[in-house]
């Protein structure tokens, strides 16, 4: 079995908390339609959770769960089949940051893990910034400005 | 005339019968919030007078359609019993001193209804009540026989008629939304009738008609008398009868220019309100059509931009996401060829065999013939040695390198070294296809402002159209056809009745030439006897000298009368713009139109004034008019007004004031929504005369007011 | 600032004082004629009179006319 097959079972597990303030705000209800002005600005959970660990990994910000509450939001399968990419590139920079290196291709567990310590970062990263300003994500031109604020580090 | 008290008995929110204002000559204010009965004290006044009241939203009701609304509801809430009585009066006295050379006589106007309780229920039916007619009378003391007198009914009104002046009643009071129902400023007749009432005008016409016709009287008796003298009397009353039909000829035809020329400003004032529809019509399809465009434009616009906006959300969440993280992509890579080469060192190891093991063919050799051809010992098929031989060749032929695990990292990082290269190819692309985005979006949502403003812009300009004009442009196309039809008319009267009123001046003109032909005929008939002098000649010379120049009299006392009014109402509004930043300019009446109008130095029209300026206008217009009254009439009116505080800055409101409490013996000024620390304020003002404050109480010490229990309380400050 | 305002604490005009005016005026004080002055005044002022009996309709246009022409006859000598 390859890993994107035994991935696809897994879970990717977050906090509720992170659901709450963060996904929802930023994310469409299920099954609401409506018109682009009061739409968010991702229409699918797993499309926040990603954005989200790409700014942990970008940050190397790296917090693990813990025992806090957390909620098993979504299969890996729906990243994988929604996303296209994005789900290589979440494995990839899993692998990149984890400590097993290479082998953790093989070790579907691990890459979760790394992906999940890693979102969970990027939540709280989020969540600072929401504290700073409430109305930050409010206005969708953030995010591409968030984007294109990010620094290349230079190897 | 002043006004010297008003008493109110359960009228609206005034209970009982302590309600009693005392005003004095000068300014007189009355202050109160909100629902406190200031513009019921208002309505008193206008119902003793002229027994109606106004309804707000609707009009002028008479007493008798207004049941029992109007009755205190204090008053009717305690009423318990059947045949219990109310009665609602109010009573005005008024100190007339417009009488020459008379006393001054004091009237008291009163006006009462009663109510008697029909049936117990609902006390605030009008069901359950007797309702009986309001009942008028006024009390005064004859000059003559210095007897009290009250007159009733027609003899009454006769009074109030001779106190209060229908044609000027309407300037001396107003307030509020009744403001427009009694003045129309729009309406050329109203200015012109106030400039009638006030003026000399109508006096100059009837100067004119009594010194003409004292003139012709005159001519043609000196005439006859003249004839008798003659020594052709035939002839003479020949040519005198001529001379009297063309007299009486050029009378009819300056009666019928008097007609025509009526008919004829009528039809202008028609061709006038014509006009102005038309041209209204005419802007308004263009402009409704750019406004469509416009709409239509902006429709697009909103269109790109969302799919601007679709589009910009599905790249997120595909690649652009990804922005920044290269370089993990590169350790990722790193890591993918650590392990290559992790790979490719066992692979290199492999080949290289340790001395104690032979290489494969020769194991195989071995096996297949079941002997170790090392230790050169048999080693048959299965047994330790044979086992031991194959498990060596087993070890080999699976090297370490394709070891279960080694094998599965392999393939994975073979399909990930791929994918790493198609996500390097695409993350390339991703900073300018951001830029490019944003930049198409930011060019739509400039382009959308701009057309949002031009739709403002249209918007506006239909709106002047239709606040300007006052008409309705929602019918469009038949109603243009139909105003240009009667364009066309009314054009063609109007030339026509030109070129008769020419036509008629004309034969006047001959008529006048052929008389004094006539009359030099006349003259030249010898008289019989020459020293026989005929009186009428010589009265003659002064009745044509005077009438003649009275003929002129008219117009120009006419013109100068508006100017007057112009500049008086300027004062006062000159008074006010100087203390409030926010109206400008002059007021000018316009001498066709008699429209008002806010113009600049230059007589240009300022279009920026809004109701409340407008408002104000009015106010200044009617306080020359009233001012000037009193002046032309030798009468003095007071001067009683809902102040427009609430158009009007505080400043501007005490120049206002001020002004009025200078220009009128008396007047009385209801002001809006003063606060009670603002009282203070005015009661020092040495300029205020009398001050009074309305208050709603209740005697229960509710603190909310409740209308069967609330009244208003007169408090007096000042006076 | 202000002028003075516009209260007549004096005697006001009566409206045949004013009308009385406006012929005076209109006529340059009888200036371009040879009449007697004295005699046009007097007409002036009765007519100015009559006119107002009019406006307060104490009486109609036919019989002051009546009236101007009797004073007429009364004041005007041959």
């Amino acid at each position: 079995m390859n890993l994107v097959t035994e991935l696809s079972d897994k879970r990717l597990k977050y906090k509720v908390i992170h659901r709450k303030s963060i996904m929802d705000r930023l994310s469409d209800v299920q099954g609401s339609q409506s018109d682009t002005k009061s739409r968010k600005y991702f229409s699918q959970l797993w499309e926040c959770y990603t954005w989200a660990a790409i700014i942990g990994f970008i940050n190397d910000k790296r917090v693990p769960l813990g025992s806090g509450s957390t909620d098993n939001a979504f299969k890996f399968s729906v990243i994988y089949n929604n996303g296209g990419e994005l789900a290589d590139a979440l494995i990839l920079l899993s692998m990149s940051k984890s400590n097993k290196g290479y082998k953790a291709l093989i070790d579907a567990d691990e890459i979760i893990k790394v992906i999940e310590e890693y979102a969970n970062g990027g939540f709280e990263i989020i969540q600072s910034l929401l504290r700073e300003d409430e109305d930050y994500f409010n206005n969708p031109d953030a995010f591409i400005e968030e984007l294109l604020e990010r620094k290349e580090l230079n190897l | 005339m002043i006004i010297k008290s008003v008493k109110l008995k359960n009228f609206q929110s005034y209970y009982g019968e302590k309600n009693k204002i005392e005003f004095t000559e000068g300014l007189n204010i009355i202050a109160g919030s909100i629902a406190s009965g200031k513009s019921k004290l208002f309505d008193a006044f206008y119902w003793v007078l002229n027994d109606k009241i106004f309804v707000t939203g609707k009009d002028w009701v008479f007493t008798k359609n207004l049941g029992i609304s109007f009755v205190n509801d204090k008053a009717k809430n305690e009423s318990t019993a059947i045949d219990d009585l109310i009665e609602t009066s109010v009573e005005i006295v008024v100190k007339n001193n417009n009488e020459r050379g008379s006393k001054n006589i004091n009237y008291t106007i009163r006006r009462q209804f009663l109510i008697k309780r029909r049936e117990l229920g609902d006390c605030f039916s009008s069901e359950n009540w007797n309702i009986s007619s309001s009942d008028l009378s006024v009390e005064y003391i004859d000059k003559v026989t210095s007897n009290a007198e009250i007159a009733k009914n027609q003899e009454a009104k006769d009074i109030i008629e001779k106190l209060f002046p229908s044609k000027i009643s309407p300037y001396i009071w107003f307030q509020g939304e009744a403001l427009d129902k009694l003045i129309d400023f729009d309406n050329k007749g109203t200015i012109r009738k106030a400039i009638d009432y006030i003026s000399y005008v109508p006096l100059y016409k009837i100067m004119n008609n009594i010194i003409s016709e004292v003139d012709k009287k005159i001519t043609n008796r000196a005439r006859k008398e003249i004839g008798k003298l003659t020594s052709d009397i035939s002839k003479y009353e020949e040519i005198s009868k001529k001379i009297e039909q063309k007299n009486a000829s050029i009378s009819n035809n300056k009666q019928l220019i008097e007609e025509k020329s009526k008919s004829l400003a009528l039809r202008k004032e028609q061709l006038d309100e014509v006009e102005r529809v038309l041209a209204a019509l005419v802007e308004f399809p263009v402009l409704n059509e750019e406004k469509i465009e416009i709409e239509n434009d902006l429709n697009t616009i909103g269109e790109s931009i969302q799919r601007l906006d679709i589009n910009e959300r599905k790249k997120f969440s595909s690649l652009w996401m990804l922005y920044g993280t290269k370089h993990l992509f590169k350790s990722a890579a790193d890591r993918l060829i650590e392990f290559e080469d992790y790979r490719q060192s066992l692979i290199s190891k492999e080949y290289e065999l340790p001395e104690d093991v032979p290489g494969d063919v020769y194991l195989n050799k071995m096996l297949d013939q079941e002997i170790c051809l090392i230790c050169d010992r048999p080693a048959e098929k299965n047994s330790n040695a044979w086992n031991n031989m194959k498990a060596k060749l087993n070890r080999k032929l699976k090297p370490e390198y394709l070891s279960e695990e080694n094998e599965k990292i392999n393939k994975e990082v073979g399909g990930f070294k791929a994918k790493l290269g198609s996500l390097s190819r695409n993350y390339d692309s991703i900073h300018d296809e951001i830029l490019d985005h944003r930049k198409k979006l930011n060019e739509a949502y400039e382009e959308r402002i701009i057309y949002q403003d031009k739709l403002q812009q249209v918007k506006d300009d239909i709106d002047k159209l239709y606040n300007k004009r006052g008409i309705d442009i929602s019918d469009g196309t038949l109603t243009h056809r139909k105003k240009h039809g009667e364009y066309k008319t009314l054009n063609e009267i109007i030339t026509n009745l030109n070129r008769k009123i020419e036509g008629t001046k004309a034969s006047i003109r001959d008529a006048e030439m052929d008389i004094a032909q006539l009359e030099g005929e006349l003259s030249k008939i010898q008289r019989s006897n020459d020293s026989v002098k005929v009186i009428e000649e010589e009265i003659k010379k002064y009745t044509k000298y005077l009438s003649s120049h009275i003929a002129n009299i008219e117009e120009s006392e006419y013109n100068k009368l508006i100017n007057l009014i112009e500049s008086e109402a300027n004062m006062s509004f000159g008074e006010i713009t100087s203390v409030n930043n926010t109206i400008d300019g002059y007021i000018k009446i316009d001498r066709e139109t008699f429209r008002v109008l806010n113009v600049d130095n230059d007589g240009r029209e300022l279009e920026n004034y809004n109701t409340g300026h407008y408002t104000l206008m009015k106010m200044c217009i009617i306080n020359s008019i009233i001012s000037l009254t009193n002046e032309y009439k030798d009468a003095s009116y007071p001067f009683i007004t809902d102040a427009p505080t609430s158009n009007l800055d505080n400043k501007a409101t005490f120049a206002y004031l001020q002004s009025i409490s200078e220009t009128f013996k008396q007047s009385i000024v209801i002001t809006k929504d003063i606060d009670e620390n603002e009282i203070d304020n005015i009661k020092n003002k040495d300029y205020v005369k009398g001050l009074f404050h309305l208050k709603i109480k209740n005697d229960t010490g509710n603190s909310v007011m409740d209308r069967k229990e609330a009244f208003t309380n007169i408090t007096t400050i000042k006076n | 600032m202000k002028t003075q305002k516009k209260i007549k604490l004096k005697i006001m005009k009566t409206t045949n004082d004013k009308l009385l005016e406006s012929i005076i005026k209109k006529t340059g004080n009888f200036k371009d004629t040879d009449l007697d002055k004295t005699i046009l005044l007097e007409i002036s002022k009765k007519l100015v009179d009559y006119v107002v009996e009019v406006d307060s309709s104490t009486s109609k246009e036919g019989s002051v006319a009546k009236s101007l022409e009797n004073d007429l006859y009364n004041k005007i000598n041959l």
